[in-house]
């Protein structure tokens, strides 16, 4: 195999470039599906996120709880750990069922208004049905968070959530997107997500990048 | 010998690594400039790579101008072939020319229920005027997952005859097996202009 110098002035390009890019990995978390646990309780995200960035981005990939369940996202301060933070919100959602007995807008999601609680801003997944999503459906999308650092203004989000979701024993696909704020001024330092009643993550992976700026 | 493109990425970085530059990678870009019926996107053809390597993949197409009045820009993910069966929702935003007006709503004439067709991502798409054309971006979740289905987002532009459209939707690929390729055509005549790039995203 060639080493660095061998090749170090070996430059070809090509015609279309790659791997300059405005995003940074900063810190992923993953949990298998296919390990046989139950999975795990929360994905926190508890150090790099400071003024090294103005925004950061959140990508989610299929995300399956392990029971009935509805993804959501806190945040906090400092080292605090009680994920309490005042937060409003609002979510757009749009449905289509499988058996296509129904396609339309609303209901599920948010809002969420001067809420100490969590922001639920995925479908609420898996169901008591025997359908293929029962175990199979999962969500994916992202989240971006504003200005996280700031110490003047409160803190903004934006998400946009999809995939799988259940009604009883049929599935739906689900669109989710919302937006929202923590209000806080104090610069916001640590991001969780889990599910809001209970369940554990049973699969997915999150991974946080900064974006240059 | 290996150039320095051919290695440029030949690292692993752990779940745990942080620091690692270059977020989107781009993979391939596909610019049309004489007709074509589709453009496909294949694993390991053209230096394409669309397994589990990446979690998450993007696709971009700017000004994709088609040879008919108004066809449907249509996305065909797949395992091997490009007829996987799909479940999506869709909304729109239109804005009419001449007065201005705007209405938003459900389009449940572009969802699927199930189907094997390609999604609608962009409607009515003119030809009339050199400038029309449509714009927008596709992403895909946990494509190499063999145990999940998959899914999919996505947000466009058309210009149209007559008026402006956005279509917003996204969906589930109720398929297990891992999406190796996909195809981006109109529903009617051939993609005249137009370029498509594909981006890994390092996870």
């Amino acid at each position: 195999m060639a080493d660095y110098k061998d090749i170090k002035y070996n430059v070809d390009y090509g015609d279309a470039v790659g791997g300059a890019g405005g995003l940074t990995k900063i810190a992923s978390n993953h949990q298998a599906t296919t390990d046989g646990d139950d999975g795990t309780d929360v994905m926190d995200f508890t150090s790099g996120i400071d003024s090294t960035y103005d925004v950061y981005l959140f990508e989610l990939n299929g995300m399956i709880p392990h029971g009935t369940d509805q993804l959501s996202i806190q945040a906090d301060i400092g080292t605090a750990t009680s994920y309490a933070q005042t937060n409003t919100s609002m979510v757009n959602t749009w449905y289509h069922a499988a058996d296509d007995s129904e396609v339309g807008h609303g209901g599920h999601g948010g809002p969420t208004d001067n809420d100490t609680g969590r922001f639920k801003f995925a479908p609420p997944q898996k169901g008591s049905g025997s359908d293929d999503f029962n175990g199979r459906g999962a969500v994916g999308g992202y989240v971006y968070l504003f200005n996280p650092s700031s110490t003047v203004f409160e803190k903004h989000f934006i998400m946009k959530m999809g995939g799988t979701a259940n009604s009883g024993g049929d599935h739906y696909t689900e669109l989710y997107e919302g937006a929202g704020y923590f209000q806080q001024t104090a610069a916001i330092t640590r991001i969780r997500f889990k599910y809001n009643g209970g369940s554990k993550i049973d699969g997915g992976r999150i991974t946080m990048y900064g974006i240059s700026k | 010998m290996a150039n320095y493109k051919d290695i440029k990425y030949n690292f692993t970085a752990s779940d745990d690594a942080s620091g690692v530059g270059g977020g989107w990678i781009l993979l391939k870009t596909q610019t049309i400039t004489s007709a074509v019926a589709a453009v496909d996107f294949i694993h390991g053809t053209g230096g394409v790579v669309l397994d589990n390597t990446y979690e998450s993949y993007l696709i971009v197409f700017c000004n994709v101008h088609p040879a008919n009045q108004k066809p449907e820009l249509l996305f065909h993910p797949g395992d091997g072939d490009f007829t996987d069966s799909k479940l999506s929702v869709q909304w729109i935003t239109r804005m009419t020319y001449g007065d201005g007006s705007v209405t938003v709503g459900v389009d449940d004439s572009n969802d699927l229920t199930n189907g094997t067709g390609g999604q609608p991502i962009c409607i009515n798409v003119g030809n009339g005027n050199s400038t029309d054309s449509c714009s927008g971006q596709v992403y895909m979740h946990g494509c190499g997952e063999t145990d999940q289905w998959k899914t999919y987002i996505y947000d466009t532009i058309s210009v149209t005859p007559d008026e402006m459209e956005s279509c917003h939707g996204g969906g589930n690929i109720q398929q297990t097996g891992a999406i190796d390729r996909f195809r981006i055509d109109f529903s009617a005549g051939n993609i005249e202009v137009g370029s498509f790039s594909l981006y890994g995203m390092v996870d």
